[in-house]
């Protein structure tokens, strides 16, 4: 069965970007643009797993990681951050976030992080 | 004079370091072989740069950083430039229609650049100087130089000092894009920098 992800990011240009390089591996089912709508998504779509911005509008990736893992413990969150935003890796975590990866993407290592959270 | 020429020539080497740093981001983002040069660095009055960049329409990306160093950062482009740069990062994404001059795809691709560079050149500030510093996400603005200079600067146009323009060139499948980075700290803050340049230890 395929693997249903959404990708939550303010960036129209981001989302583009990581769905082209999701999209021969995995489903994408929603794309959300800020955290409130990502919070939303998730219940209506219960995805396999979530790509999410730090830095939205609205509400932020951390704080819509909270949100998800509270209501869904077993939820799996990939936070993408910015180089050296590490302080942030390190709260995400805290907020539930199974995983990270860093931008610029790289698809490899997009791909790799996905697989090795899916695992787990 | 000469302590003018050093200030120059520690704000190029900032610029160039940048620059390095936001080859790499970009060539990782887009796979794609990527060149950015910083031909000049000069600093003038903020009043100056309507001189610099025309009276005509401008695209202009801008931020503000904040920190220990507070401030704006612009990239300014003209807009053919700025299509053929959109255009290049957006390769074989599916198109759409717009009835203005750029589609909300291309507003996107070029903010997620002007948030590469900017965090390239924030990062080297950062590092170079220990100090933290972020930055705000981008905004576009599509209109006459003086219009959109106000909108970018707000209150910063009738309060800065001084502009550092850094003019770059930036090579993406093999088309040259001309631009202007203009770093403007808030009133007091470029003398900041200089402070910092004198305390760094460059043997260390």
């Amino acid at each position: 069965m395929a693997v249903k992800l959404m990708i939550v990011d303010d960036s129209q240009f981001m989302r583009a970007l990581l769905k082209k390089i999701v999209m021969a591996e995995y489903t994408v089912v929603g794309e959300a643009t800020n955290g409130i709508e990502a919070v939303k998504m998730y219940e209506k779509l219960k995805p396999d797993i979530v790509t999410m911005d730090v830095v939205m509008p609205k509400m932020d990736g951390i704080t819509a990681t909270s949100h998800i893992v509270k209501r869904n413990p077993d939820a799996k969150v990939i936070m993408c951050t910015s180089v050296g935003q590490e302080e942030k890796i390190k709260k995400a975590i805290a907020a539930g976030a199974k995983g990270y990866v860093n931008k610029p993407f790289q698809g490899p290592k997009v791909l790799q992080e996905i697989k090795s959270v899916l695992t787990a | 004079m000469e302590g003018e020429v050093n200030k120059l020539m520690q704000l190029k080497y900032m610029g160039d370091v940048g620059a390095k740093q936001a080859i790499e981001f970009l060539s990782m983002m887009l796979d794609m072989d990527v060149d950015m040069k910083i031909a000049a660095v000069n600093m003038s009055s903020i009043h100056s740069i309507p001189e610099v960049v025309g009276s005509g329409e401008i695209v202009a990306l801008y931020t503000r950083f904040n920190g220990d160093i507070n401030g704006t950062m612009l990239l300014l482009l003209t807009p053919d430039s700025a299509l053929k740069l959109s255009s290049a990062l957006i390769g074989d994404f599916p198109d759409e229609e717009s009835e203005d001059l750029f589609n909300d795809m291309q507003k996107s691709a070029s903010v997620e650049i002007c948030n590469i560079i900017t965090s390239a050149f924030i990062d080297v500030w950062a590092n170079t100087f220990s100090i933290e510093l972020t930055h705000n996400p981008p905004e576009f603005g599509y209109d006459y130089s003086d219009a959109i200079i106000d909108k970018a600067l707000g209150d910063a146009t009738k309060t800065g000092e001084f502009v550092v323009y850094f003019n770059s060139t930036l090579n993406i499948i093999n088309m040259d894009i001309n631009f202007n980075i203009m770093l403007m700290p808030d009133p007091g803050n470029l003398q900041t920098v200089f402070d910092m340049f004198e305390n760094i230890d460059y043997h260390a």
